[in-house]
């Protein structure tokens, strides 16, 4: 008899959720889960009324402490295609979070997954894969390629070769959705291109918390001069810190670089010992309500970047020319990182 | 040309360095099958793997400082020791199947704590585990205690299931959307036997090696989680997990009792929410078991019979979490559970705690926890733990 109440529970573990019906999402559109609002806002861009999208971060979010939840589980297990950056930037939840939505059609490998920055032309590829050399170990090197200027054209291509590869009947609309997005894109990258030739000339140097900007400053000419934390993935220590506030008073740099997240009380002890300046900038898509889109968020980026070494954007493009080419622009190379 | 066709165009010197260089290569086994030898085609794959076919191996070393007041039941003072050193393996086996193991040194001993394969090439959410594994009971039973928020697990979990609860079985588990924004996942197992650990000077625990089938040891759970807001997360479970044939046995005079079995029920909530950022927030924790049946034994010396206490007994825990920032936590958790003894006197113990992430494998925790026996000496502890992870760290966690 001892067995009944088991049974009980056996019994509401086994049966009971057959009573709880699972809606499915409306229309026919094809499902479509990006792990960041940047690559949301792409597969939008692309895909027009062919998709339905669920993003998983949110706006602002570190990606080392996204905690899945179940909304993301469901929208991974109905999905026809799963779009990632990739290069180890969401590795601390992306892979147990594919293996328990269990739907092969969106596994790596499948052709409902797509890595959108997979082949990129990264920075920082580390000589060695080994946790002496920073704790934030990204064996592909610096993956944070959406606040790169090239990075966002590089996951837009992907993103439309996914698409026409699970949604084939729909290629033609994919091909000119990626074309009206490229257009958009390539007037706004002749004008960072004539920014980024002013802050060049300038010469300068820069400090920042981690390596999120470093593809941006790289393409942008600013050298990287320190970093707050003393090696990815490790909290600043004080003896750091004050090697940090020399460096920025003999280099003169204007301003400490920092990501909503990392804002925080070692970013405002070093502008403050220094002098200078505290420039929080996005990191993703959403954050504020003027980076609706991609491209708008990396305007504003290039912008206030300029305006902090003192460089005018108007006064560069009129100088420089923003006209855009009459084709791609190839993702170009960025030096400044370490 | 191939090495070895080298070594046989150029001499026995050319030979042997030729055979060399290709053992070196194939480290899976032997080149020639003779009679009698495994068949590799039949068997597995020969192929030389690179060392990216290998399993992800990691360890990590769980180190305690600590300063203990027992009252007047035993000794006073500090001790420095090493809890466990613990290393796992994970890896696919193909694509259907996954595979990890832990074995852990702790109290002298080596011990395989998991072995098991979990197959999950269904078209559905259903995969099925096998081998040896942590029970499916509430939030924590299937966490290792060094991955634990607390020093050590509640009180009322060590009581009435463990410190950890490994049993040799299979699982079947499958989980259910519920809506947009919630999931229910469900399980069920049956073991050959669990790990039951005798503690105290009381009878030990025997399990019978054959049982009859309704003798079998068994867990089930049901949780279901769901979004709560746009940060947070609310968790419900419900679990059970029976314990089939065993028998008390007190060793001192020989006598046992036999056919025994008991039932652990529990019922936990959890609910978490984070920071705009994620790197802060709370999670607030709780926890309820009652345990029924044959739960423990005392001798009598007058009648010398093993006196089986056939009782229930109800505990709870309730746990309290803040993550102040990426590295510093602090938290309290309270656990209150009547003993397996008779008349089941009641045990309260606080235990208050703060953690500083060096980064995110290496962390150091201070924790004071107090206590309160009933019919016994309170006890009070003081302890630091060290806790570092080499290489990758990962068990097989359902949620």
């Amino acid at each position: 008899m001892r067995a009944i109440p088991f049974l009980a529970v056996l019994a509401v573990s086994l049966f009971g959720p057959f009573g709880a019906a699972a809606p499915e999402l409306a229309g026919d559109k094809l499902k479509v889960v990006a792990t960041l609002p940047d690559l949301a806002d792409l597969i939008t861009a692309i895909g027009g009324e062919h998709v339905e999208v669920k993003t998983l971060a949110r706006p602002g979010q570190n990606l080392h402490a996204v905690r899945v939840k179940p909304s993301h589980l469901v929208a991974v297990s109905r999905a026809d295609l799963f779009v990632q950056v990739g290069l180890s930037l969401e590795h601390a939840w992306v892979p147990g979070l594919l293996e328990t939505g269990r739907n092969r059609a969106v596994l790596p490998g499948q052709p409902g997954f797509v890595s959108a920055g997979e082949d990129y032309e990264t920075i920082e590829v580390p000589v060695r894969q080994d946790r002496a050399i920073s704790a934030d170990v990204h064996p592909q090197g610096n993956p944070h390629i959406n606040l790169s200027l090239g990075g966002g054209l590089h996951m837009a291509k992907r993103i439309r070769d996914g698409l026409i590869r699970v949604d084939p009947d729909h290629a033609a609309d994919y091909r000119t959705g990626f074309e009206r997005w490229n257009g958009d894109y390539l007037k706004a990258r002749a004008r960072w291109d004539a920014i980024a030739k002013a802050a060049v000339e300038k010469h300068a140097d820069a400090c920042l918390y981690h390596q999120e900007f470093d593809y941006l400053l790289g393409e942008m000419g600013i050298a990287i001069a320190a970093f707050l934390e003393p090696r990815p993935g490790l909290a600043p220590t004080p003896s750091h810190l004050g090697k940090v506030i020399q460096t920025i008073r003999e280099k003169g740099i204007p301003v400490v670089l920092t990501a909503p997240w990392s804002n925080n009380k070692n970013v405002a002890r070093v502008a403050k010992t220094t002098g200078c300046r505290i420039l929080e900038l996005p990191v993703m898509v959403g954050g504020r309500p003027e980076h609706g889109t991609w491209i708008a968020m990396m305007d504003d980026c290039v912008d206030r970047l300029a305006k902090a070494y003192g460089i005018d954007p108007e006064a560069a493009v009129r100088r420089f020319g923003g006209k855009p080419a009459g084709k791609e622009v190839e993702p170009q190379r960025a030096g400044g990182g370490r | 040309m191939n090495p070895t066709t080298k070594a046989l165009a150029f001499g026995p010197i050319g030979t042997a360095l030729a055979l060399g260089s290709a053992a070196s290569a194939s480290a899976q086994g032997p080149i020639f099958q003779t009679p009698g030898m495994p068949i590799w085609a039949a068997s597995g794959q020969v192929d030389r793997f690179s060392n990216q076919g290998n399993p992800a191996i990691g360890a990590l070393i769980d180190g305690f400082a600590d300063y203990v007041d027992p009252g007047e039941s035993g000794d006073d003072g500090l001790d420095l020791f090493l809890r466990s050193f613990e290393m796992t393996v994970n890896g696919r086996v193909d694509p259907n199947w996954y595979g990890y193991a832990v074995v852990v040194y702790a109290d002298e001993e080596v011990e395989l704590e998991e072995a098991a394969v979990t197959y999950a090439g269904f078209d559905s959410n259903t995969t099925v585990r096998f081998g040896r594994f942590f029970t499916d009971f509430g939030k924590q039973m299937q966490a290792h205690i060094h991955d634990l928020p607390t020093p050590e697990r509640p009180g009322v979990l060590s009581a009435y299931l463990g410190e950890e609860l490994p049993g040799v079985g299979a699982q079947l588990d499958h989980w259910w959307a519920t809506g947009d924004e919630s999931a229910l996942r469900a399980s069920f197992a049956v073991f050959g036997e669990f790990e039951l650990e005798g503690e105290g000077e009381g009878p030990i625990i025997e399990q019978t090696e054959r049982k009859d089938l309704e003798d079998l040891s068994l867990s089930a759970r049901v949780t279901q989680f769901m979004d709560a807001g746009e940060r947070g997360v609310f968790q419900w479970g419900a679990s059970a997990r029976r314990v089939g044939d065993f028998q008390f046995v007190d060793e001192g005079s020989g006598t046992s009792a036999a056919g025994l079995s008991n039932t652990v029920f529990g019922v936990d909530l959890t609910y978490g929410v984070d920071s705009v950022d994620g790197l802060s927030g709370w999670t607030f924790g709780a926890e309820t078991l009652l345990a029924a049946g044959d739960l423990g034994a005392a001798f009598d010396p007058g009648s010398g019979d093993l006196l089986v206490n056939d009782d229930s007994a109800l505990g709870h825990y309730l746990w309290a979490e803040r993550r102040m920032d990426v590295t510093n936590t602090v938290g309290v958790m309270l656990s209150s559970f009547e003993r397996f003894e008779s008349e089941n006197p009641l045990t309260t113990e606080v235990t208050a705690y703060y953690t500083r992430y060096f980064s995110e494998f290496a962390r150091l925790r201070f924790a004071v926890s107090h206590a309160d026996n009933e019919g016994d000496e309170d006890s009070t502890r003081a302890l630091v733990q060290l806790t570092t992870f080499f290489g990758p760290h990962a068990h097989g966690v359902n949620w």
